[in-house]
């Protein structure tokens, strides 16, 4: 893709929809293209961060829960994850790869990891710095990994598609590798035995880091919520500055 | 986990928590281009829940689009359009000349240029240079947003710009 990707596409990016894999190769090599989306990004959050923001939604909600119909929509598309206050900036840029992983801790709690270029867990990390988050499913085929972050929430893998993602069996199986940028950083993955639409899982934790910005909390402390995944893990990345 | 509200409490069948998972999701964008259209912080956040309670209650035709983003770009520009035109009715002189402090020329540009085209297109022609020449959408987006076909959308953009030539309403930049 040699043109700059459109608005319309880099609105898609910032929402945390899926685009097309050429899109995505362009922003990994476009920094016009970055600089726009991390414009966007932080024009997400401003409006977001408008009172008036809060005020259309709550007259919004106000009128929806006017007597609910008695069969429910589910909106597929809700499962390409919102962001909430609509940020995320670039925080970490993602480059696939596939290699191998070790069974040695299938039978183990599932587990998140950052990896570094020695392969060794890291909680700390400067800025520029490759990592690899790996994930080991314990059993559990399915999972999705978000990065929670001070803008709010993004999908670290799957990249595309509406759908948890299926897990490689490993203790430590690479999703991603990922460039550090700065901030601290929360990785949460959520794991499944059955193939579930992302929105599932992730839109309680949209609306967990929605509540937690408007009660000026910070996301990284967040929790995940009793029950909503079979079972989670989560590593907190510190960023030197 | 979030609001106490029954899970089936919200329109369209959406529980609460969708309805602001999707509001955290496309608010920012209805509110980034109505305010391009509007002109008014007031007068967008209005768009924003125009957009959302058709958001809400056609639920299932939402649910069908396959690129969403589209929908909302395609409502969004119907629901600005026509507060605009309202707008005309109701006050013709605040009409363009309604930016609040700390727009810039590019907004105050586009909107001058859409109060033109308000005056001289259809509305379908006014549709397209909006997300063409304000958006900055690709044939094929707009195609796309309106659900035309590629060979419509071609001819369609060939009149209008032929148009916007002869009133001299084309965008800087454009040639």
């Amino acid at each position: 893709m040699s043109e700059h990707l459109s608005m319309l596409v880099l609105d898609e990016v910032a929402a945390g929809l899926p685009v097309s894999a050429e899109a995505s190769a362009h922003l990994e090599s476009c920094e016009a293209c970055r600089m726009k989306l991390d414009e966007l990004r932080a024009s997400r959050a401003s409006v977001a961060a408008n009172p008036s923001s809060a005020r259309t939604l709550e007259k919004l909600l106000a009128k929806a829960e006017a007597p609910a119909p008695k069969r429910g929509l589910r909106l597929v598309h809700v499962a390409a994850v919102a962001l909430p206050l609509a940020a995320a900036l670039a925080l970490l840029v993602f480059n696939p790869i596939r290699q191998g992983g070790d069974d040695t801790r299938l039978k183990g709690a599932p587990a998140v990891e950052l990896l570094d270029a020695q392969g060794r867990a890291v909680t700390k990390a400067k800025p520029g710095e490759t990592l690899t988050l790996t994930v080991g499913g314990a059993g559990y085929p399915y999972a999705v990994v978000v990065a929670i972050d001070a803008q709010g929430l993004s999908t670290l893998w799957p990249k595309t598609g509406g759908e948890l993602g299926a897990l490689e069996r490993g203790a430590r199986v690479p999703l991603d590798t990922l460039t550090v940028t700065p901030g601290d950083v929360r990785v949460v993955a959520l794991f499944s035995s059955k193939p579930l639409l992302l929105g599932k899982l992730t839109t309680p934790l949209v609306n967990e880091v929605m509540k937690r910005a408007q009660a000026r909390q910070s996301p990284l402390d967040l929790e995940v919520p009793p029950g909503l995944a079979e079972a989670s893990a989560s590593v907190r990345l510190e960023v030197a500055p | 986990m979030g609001p106490k509200a029954p899970r089936e409490a919200a329109s369209g069948g959406l529980t609460r928590e969708e309805v602001q998972a999707l509001y955290a999701q496309f608010s920012p964008v209805v509110y980034r281009r109505a305010r391009v259209l509007l002109g008014r912080d007031a007068d967008a956040w209005d768009a924003v829940q125009e957009v959302f309670e058709k958001m809400l209650s056609q639920g299932a035709t939402f649910r069908r689009e396959a690129r969403p983003m589209t929908w909302v770009y395609r409502v969004t520009t119907n629901v600005a359009l026509n507060l605009l035109r309202s707008r005309r009715v109701r006050e013709p002189a605040l009409a363009v000349v309604s930016d609040e402090p700390g727009v810039g020329p590019e907004a105050v540009e586009a909107r001058m240029l859409l109060a033109k085209w308000l005056q001289h297109l259809t509305e379908r022609e006014v549709e397209v240079a909006a997300l063409l020449y304000l958006d900055g959408l690709t044939q094929q987006e707009v195609a796309d947003v309106l659900g035309l076909s590629r060979k419509t959308i071609v001819r369609e953009v060939e009149e209008l710009r032929a148009k916007l030539e002869a009133l001299s309403a084309l965008p800087g930049g454009v040639t």
